[in-house]
């Protein structure tokens, strides 16, 4: 998907640092972090839900597609809840783009569910146990592409074939 | 899961995890706190974990407690009103620091004033209550109305009453918001709270 590293290294850089700040600080100043960080993204998300308006007017038929494609501009637009493609099209779209690489090795996924708190795929084809890896990373992948906090991925065709069919990210809380 | 997704809950006013602080099993929504004594820190529990430092021996981590005993008439109303704090502040004794914190409802949350010890003390002689208020799970909070009550409450919802009369705040005095919010806080302590049993002092502190 070709993320930029620097955006990813800035998301993971403010979880560590909320992390050490929420382990140190008091009650009250954990409060007023939590709503400074709230404010922070509220404040961007307005502008960003204005440029959105604006990119839309422009009418342009290729636009959602270089939304979604755009991996920083995709996670932000999904975490304020303003991504102009639904969830489910959005987890398709990311498959669409590993199929070639999991048809290769004799595999594919394809998405069944997503809940509030588990997202579900269902893994076809003849190397299924011996991909297991390739179809947990790549439902991981996928599965990013919800934009909320995802407890659990399933893939069913996994658990049939012995192998464990849940990931828990550990990531979520 | 999403690399973002961390960021969900400061958007959201839920602003409560969704697994246990401590062993990160589930958690329900109507859930236990315990303290991190150290860092004054509250962390959401499932009722296992709950249960577990719910003991008094336990020293990192102690289980606020769900009851509320209450002082009527407060004993020590004068020397109270002495220490200067605003409608709805509350006073702790934090083991970790070893010392008696006032926590004031503000516009911007609490804010977190060292007592004096002189003024404090007067408070700690004169009622049975102060006197027996759990370091770190408790604090000491004093209603104002035709009778001058105080209780010992779960710190948990001290905090929460704090959070509840920021998001009302007005002006510089908090205003009828903020004050409806600290009457709705006193109704629910005042229906849940039994009388202090006299003589039953817990801890001795200075």
């Amino acid at each position: 998907m070709g993320e930029p590293a620097t955006w990813l290294e800035e998301a993971a850089r403010i979880e560590r640092l909320l992390d050490e700040i929420r382990a140190v600080a008091g009650p009250v100043a954990w409060l007023r972090v939590e709503e400074l960080v709230g404010s922070l993204l509220r404040l961007h998300g307005h502008g960003l839900e204005g440029l959105l308006g604006l990119a839309l007017a422009t009418g342009d038929p290729g636009l959602l597609d270089h939304i979604a494609d755009h991996a920083p501009v995709s996670g932000l637009l999904a975490l304020h809840g303003l991504h102009p493609m639904s969830a489910e099209d959005r987890v398709r779209r990311a498959l669409e783009h590993m199929r070639p690489e999991m048809a290769q090795r004799g595999v594919d996924l394809e998405l069944t569910e997503i809940a509030v708190d588990v997202v579900r795929f269902r893994a076809r084809g003849e190397a299924i146990a011996a991909q297991a890896g390739l179809l947990r990373r790549s439902a991981a992948v996928a599965a990013e592409q919800v934009g909320s906090e995802i407890d659990r991925i399933e893939i069913d065709g996994v658990t049939a074939h012995g192998v464990s069919g849940e990931i828990h990210t550990g990531a979520a809380g | 899961m999403s690399r973002l997704g961390f960021l969900r809950r400061y958007l959201d006013d839920a602003g409560e995890p969704a697994e246990c602080e401590l062993c990160a099993g589930p958690l329900e929504h109507e859930h236990r706190h315990v303290v991190e004594v150290r860092a004054r820190r509250i962390l959401c529990a499932c009722d296992p974990c709950a249960l577990l430092f719910a003991g008094p021996s336990t020293r990192r981590f102690r289980t606020i407690p769900e009851h509320v005993r209450r002082e009527t008439p407060f004993t020590a109303q004068e020397a109270w009103d002495a220490l200067g704090l605003a409608d709805g502040s509350f006073v702790l004794f934090g083991s970790g620091d070893q010392r008696w914190i006032a926590v004031e409802p503000c516009a911007t949350g609490g804010a977190e004033r060292v007592l004096d010890p002189v003024r404090w003390h007067a408070v700690w002689t004169r009622s049975e209550l102060a006197r027996a208020v759990a370091s770190d799970v408790e604090a000491l909070i004093v209603r104002r109305g035709r009778q001058v009550e105080a209780f010992a409450a779960p710190v948990d919802r001290c905090y929460g009453l704090t959070g509840a009369m920021r998001r009302r705040w007005h002006g510089e005095d908090g205003g009828a918001d903020a004050r409806a919010a600290l009457e709705t806080f006193f109704e629910a302590l005042g229906r849940d709270s039994e009388p202090l049993p006299t003589h039953q002092e817990q801890e001795d502190r200075p």
